[in-house]
């Protein structure tokens, strides 16, 4: 705590008993949060009969790649690689048309963009479960339903007002000599735009890129109720579909879940300081 | 080269708006948005007014039929389910946002010391978030598991009986709540840091020097400055818990017997599991008018901020 910091003597470094209560507490909530995926991930790599022993093992003993094995041919690469089409196409879709259309309102003064800044801000305030039925029917006339192009256009839609808003904060902040260098040197606004401004808005488009991306990979009831044939299904409906109700296959589940998490967590990982930065940008600033 | 010196000396826009000025009406603007702005009203926009239109119609499958006003409404008004339904969203949304702000708050605490271990427990504490919601509600159903789940084991081992925390509809409801905080104190964290952030570290020294430290500075200083903040996360984190649907339908599936159905379930299997869309449709703009309630509250808060 900056209070605590402040409390210890200037110019030493001490260690004092609050330092290590505040480490403590972040080791214990660290466990808390880590723990059920270790365990998931020791029960994906049992056989049905270590699993079902009580009381269960802490390691498994032997370990085993089975279930894995199984999962992906009953359907778990399928699942993949429909969830990886789709939340890519729609994140690529996000990009370009957030970026083209931050773009004015961000630099720009012209008539209507008021109206434009609340087309923007409406749809954050309706929640994804109010649009599910009229959606539904809409797709259904549309023939959309379980098709990619379905998916692609409503997790494109979900994405675009946060991703014009965080990439119009972002414009906001650019010097308005970059404009005025480059309309010395002739160049078009679209060149403008293309060329100067996303080049540097790297951080900004890799913060939409990646909310957008997790954001449709991990979504569950759009997918279910757009997707109806096992061939469609997006990852996470694949499973949910393997729940089952009498025998349930812990560690077929478990297994899925860590793979469907996988790309996720690592692409997260890698780009975790950025992705804080998109996140806090919406919401707090207002 | 009028127009090079005067765009020189502007801000780089108004350079741009007077060349066009001079060419006539400027489509740039329009163009630019028309792409991401049409398709937000036509499948974002349009689907909302559509739903309350739906809402006043008996529909089979996805046909309207027969145009009935308010008898949706009133049948929904009248149905035990719908009032049980609500019940479990108000006590779902209030224990989770309450101890998700309460944790999340401590967390943020912890997440703005010095300490080095800092970057590493930021990074550790999203994982629940980055997980998708059926990953994290699968793997507590199965740590939660009556027979073989983690849980229950480590009960077992240290002398209790097995516990059905997800067979016994008070439990259930209690278990629905502690994991959807596991899973959304560190999104409040992440809220609420951000606001812990913006107090200056100088209030803190100048505290100090008054001799005013640690919980005192807390009170003093942190509690009433993260006031505002607090509020939004309050009022951001309602309107995300009242519409979860995902916890519900992989942890218990609504049940036991309907204990465990929030509005939000209710409307998903009227509308996907029944294919009764216009009943649907009116929980759907009650859940709406509600939402709208609240993400008022939320824009005044932010410009009060």
């Amino acid at each position: 705590m900056a209070t605590l910091a402040a409390s210890a003597p200037r110019g030493r470094i001490k260690w004092k008993s609050s330092d290590l209560l505040i480490g403590g507490l972040m080791v214990v909530s660290m466990l808390i949060v880590i723990v059920p995926f270790v365990w998931a991930f020791f029960t994906s790599l049992e056989t049905q009969k270590q699993i079902y022993a009580f009381p269960p093992q802490a390691i498994p003993n032997p370990l085993t790649l089975f279930n894995y094995g199984v999962q992906f041919q009953e359907g778990l690469a399928q699942g993949l690689l429909n969830s990886a089409i789709v939340s890519t196409s729609a994140v690529a879709l996000s990009l370009v048309t957030a970026a083209m259309c931050a773009y004015p309102l961000a630099r720009m003064r012209f008539r209507g963009s008021n109206v434009a800044l609340f087309l923007i801000i409406a749809p954050m305030m309706i929640p994804g479960l109010v649009n599910l039925v009229p959606t539904y029917i809409i797709l259904a006339k549309l023939a959309l339903l379980n098709s990619y192009p379905g998916l692609i256009l409503v997790y494109w839609v979900r994405s675009l007002p946060i991703s014009i808003w965080i990439l119009r904060g972002f414009f906001q902040t650019l010097p308005g000599e970059l404009e005025e260098a480059a309309v010395v040197d002739g160049a078009s606004r679209f060149q403008v735009l293309f060329e100067i401004f996303i080049p540097i808005s790297q951080p900004a488009l890799l913060a939409v890129a990646l909310l957008g991306f997790i954001d449709s990979w991990n979504d569950f009831i759009i997918a279910s109720i757009i997707t109806s044939s096992a061939d469609m299904r997006t990852a996470q409906v694949f499973l949910y579909a393997n729940m089952g109700d009498t025998e349930t296959n812990w560690g077929g589940l478990m297994a899925s879940a860590i793979v469907i998490t996988l790309p996720v967590v690592i692409m997260f990982a890698l780009l975790q300081r950025r992705f804080v930065a998109g996140l806090t940008a919406g919401a707090l600033k207002g | 080269m009028e127009d090079v010196r005067v765009s020189a000396r502007a801000s780089g826009e108004e350079g741009v708006r007077r060349r066009s000025a001079r060419r006539g009406f400027d489509w740039f603007p329009y163009l630019m948005i028309a792409p991401a702005l049409g398709v937000i009203t036509i499948f974002s926009l349009v689907p909302t007014v559509y739903g309350v239109v739906v809402s006043l119609y008996t529909v089979q499958f996805v046909q309207l039929l027969e145009f009935v006003g308010l008898r949706n409404y009133v049948e929904m008004f009248t149905d035990p389910h719908f009032w049980s339904a609500f019940g479990v969203s108000l006590t779902f949304t209030g224990g989770s946002v309450l101890l998700e702000v309460s944790i999340g708050m401590v967390l943020a605490i912890l997440a703005n010391t010095g300490l080095r271990l800092r970057g590493l427990f930021r990074v550790v504490s999203l994982l629940p978030w980055v997980a998708s919601y059926v990953v994290v509600y699968l793997i507590f159903k199965w740590l939660l598991n009556y027979d073989d789940g983690l849980l229950n084991a480590l009960i077992f081992q240290l002398g209790g009986p097995k516990v059905g925390w997800l067979n016994d509809p008070t439990l259930a409801t209690i278990s629905l709540i502690i994991v959807d905080t596991w899973r959304g104190s560190p999104y409040a964290m992440i809220l609420l840091l951000a606001g812990l952030q913006t107090i200056p570290f100088e209030l803190y020294e100048a505290a100090a020097t008054d001799g005013a430290t640690g919980w005192r500075a807390f009170r003093s200083i942190t509690l009433p400055l993260m006031r505002v903040p607090v509020l939004i996360v309050l009022v951001l984190l309602t309107i995300i818990n009242f519409n979860v649907v995902v916890a519900q339908l992989v942890l218990t599936g609504g049940g036991p017997g309907r204990a465990t159905e929030p509005l939000s379930l209710l409307m998903y299997s009227e509308a996907f599991t029944y294919f009764r869309m216009g009943p649907a449709a009116s929980i759907a703009v009650f859940i709406f008018a509600l939402n709208l309630v609240l993400a008022g509250a939320y824009t005044r808060l932010l410009r009060a901020d």
